[in-house]
């Protein structure tokens, strides 16, 4: 891994002796889309919030761009730190310029950031619209204009697409995928749709009550998709032993093999007066690995 | 600084120098009602106001430092913005900056009431006319316990959501500092409202057997000025470490 923007040793919270975030380790490249995964309450925005230092861990550390997070260098770090946790803030009785122009004062940036950051959400027309008239979706965009204000190296999404249509998704989609070729920014963004974490994210960490289960390339989450072959006979029992597979719902699954190995497993067969009536390729989805990793922390 | 004009740009569109103008003028049309029942020229006109203004802030003011100190920290809560907030800035700043943004209301709003006190003196032609000097402590005097009664009302409202609560305690106050200038001043200093009456420089004296009152100035009550500001800087420390342990 290159590297990390983000990273965290051993980071637990307990909320009443019951642990919420349990020893996560979280490496999360720079410039890289990270997508934060797992059901909800397995522990994601607690982390998240973590990271941001407004939740106090009960054990670990949190180091962000190299550096440690404590009391002292907590806000010189979060200075280059974006985020939209849980629902989107904004002041309702506020234009979304108004809005804008609160968190651009706190940052010290000049006031062209709000033109681009609305430019960046398709919030540019909205004008003297207040907040409190905008939809959920447009709500949603301006808490990332927000997280986007100034083009900070790291953006901390918490389920960004909540509230969304689905074209309103596949914009934010490409807006997130966009953000660290267009300014080097690291996203971590947190889901509960592995579909959505499939189509933008580098790099994935899946959580499940707590504890993180799987974490590297997404590139090598697909790699772990196992491919089977699977077979129907006319004496299954017999055609076992032969082939050294599996029985499993009057299927024979095997191995994958290349085609002069089917061919080779059909011909032995078929001297031993065994019929074939179907042969399948079958391949394990990141769906299935996903549940798999989740199902065995005994969700 | 910034801190306290990011608080005032917040409160844009809430009417608040609206809420702080209409206070000044209900204690100013309440003293009237005083004033007009002086006679022209009266020669104790201003006392009489004097001694009344406390009475009037003991509802009025508390009320409407409660709405303040409500009103500064719920447009937060209804934005869901702490979490936004606390990552630009520290708890500590957040909680000054709000402090100050209710105290420059409070403050617009007495110095309001004592412009009105003034005017409606001159107007009577009261020939008790205090100076600059006795306006200002008077003005101090209104401004010391309703700045007392928002950090209790943000102490209240930073700690719970729901702005019912922190309404409900400036009610309570408000009530509770009208019938505490009714019992001696030793329960009067456990209200935070009572103070308005125990600050207060002007007493009344009431003789039974002729029926008549008059009013006579006293001492500024040093002890009750530092025992309030001691209070009032107990629960700011208090609040303030409270908040910046608060997670979200």
């Amino acid at each position: 891994m290159s590297t990390l923007a983000i990273a965290t040793s051993a980071l637990t919270k307990s909320y009443g002796g019951v642990r919420v975030v349990d020893g996560v380790e979280l490496k999360v490249p720079e410039g890289t889309v990270y997508g934060f995964l797992g059901p909800n309450g397995a522990g994601k925005s607690t982390t998240m919030k973590m990271v941001l230092g407004l939740a106090r861990p009960t054990a670990g550390e949190v180091e962000v761009l190299g550096e440690r997070m404590d009391r002292r260098s907590r806000l010189a770090v979060l200075a280059h730190v974006g985020s939209l946790i849980e629902s989107p803030s904004c002041y309702k009785h506020l234009t979304a310029r108004e809005n804008l122009d609160i968190i651009r004062r706190l940052k010290g940036l000049p006031a062209e950031s709000i033109d681009e950051a609305l430019e960046t959400v398709g919030l540019a027309g909205t004008g003297k619209k207040l907040a409190g008239q905008f939809s959920l979706g447009m709500r949603q965009r301006l808490g990332l204009a927000i997280a986007l204000l100034g083009n900070p190296r790291i953006v901390l999404l918490d389920e960004p697409t909540n509230g969304l249509d689905p074209e309103g998704i596949h914009e934010m989609r490409e807006l997130i995928r966009r953000l660290p070729r267009a300014h080097g920014t690291t996203v971590l963004v947190s889901s509960h749709l592995l579909s959505e974490v499939e189509q933008m994210a580098d790099y994935v960490g899946i959580i499940s009550q707590g504890r993180m289960v799987w974490q590297g390339a997404l590139e090598d989450l697909r790699a772990r998709a196992q491919r089977q072959l699977a077979f129907r006979t006319t004496d299954n029992r017999r055609a076992s032993a032969l082939l050294g597979a599996v029985e499993q719902d009057g299927w024979l699954v095997a191995p994958f093999a290349d085609d002069a190995v089917v061919a080779r497993s059909s011909l032995a067969l078929a001297r031993e007066g065994i019929g074939i009536m179907r042969i399948e390729e079958r391949s394990e989805g990141i769906e299935d690995i996903f549940l798999t990793l989740t199902e065995e922390r005994g969700l | 600084m910034r801190a306290v004009m990011l608080e005032f740009a917040k409160l844009r569109r809430r009417s608040m120098w609206l809420v702080c103008l209409g206070t000044a003028a209900l204690c100013v049309m309440w003293m009237a009602s005083v004033a007009g029942r002086a006679s022209q020229g009266s020669p104790d006109g201003t006392a009489s106001l004097l001694y009344m203004a406390p009475l009037i802030s003991s509802i009025v003011m508390t009320l409407f430092a409660a709405i303040v100190a409500s009103r500064v920290c719920e447009v937060d809560h209804e934005a869901q913005a702490l979490k936004e907030l606390l990552c630009l800035q520290r708890a500590g700043t957040v909680f000054a900056a709000k402090l100050v943004c209710s105290l420059t209301l409070i403050t617009v709003a007495v110095v309001l009431e004592t412009v009105g006190l003034a005017a409606l003196a001159s107007y009577k032609g009261f020939t008790d006319q205090v100076g600059l000097g006795g306006l200002m402590t008077f003005a101090i005097c209104q401004i010391g316990p309703a700045f007392m009664v928002a950090v209790l009302v943000q102490a209240v409202a930073l700690r719970w959501e729901n702005q019912f609560a922190s309404l409900a305690v400036g009610l309570g106050l408000s009530l509770a500092g009208l019938f505490s200038l009714f019992f001696p001043p030793a329960v009067q200093r456990l209200v935070p409202s009572g103070y308005f009456g125990l600050l207060s420089c002007v007493l009344m004296d009431w003789d039974a057997a002729t029926g008549t009152t008059s009013f006579h100035g006293v001492p500024f009550p040093w002890g009750d000025a530092a025992l309030l500001a001691g209070m009032c800087a107990t629960l700011i420390a208090i609040s303030a470490w409270w908040f910046s342990r608060k997670e979200l």
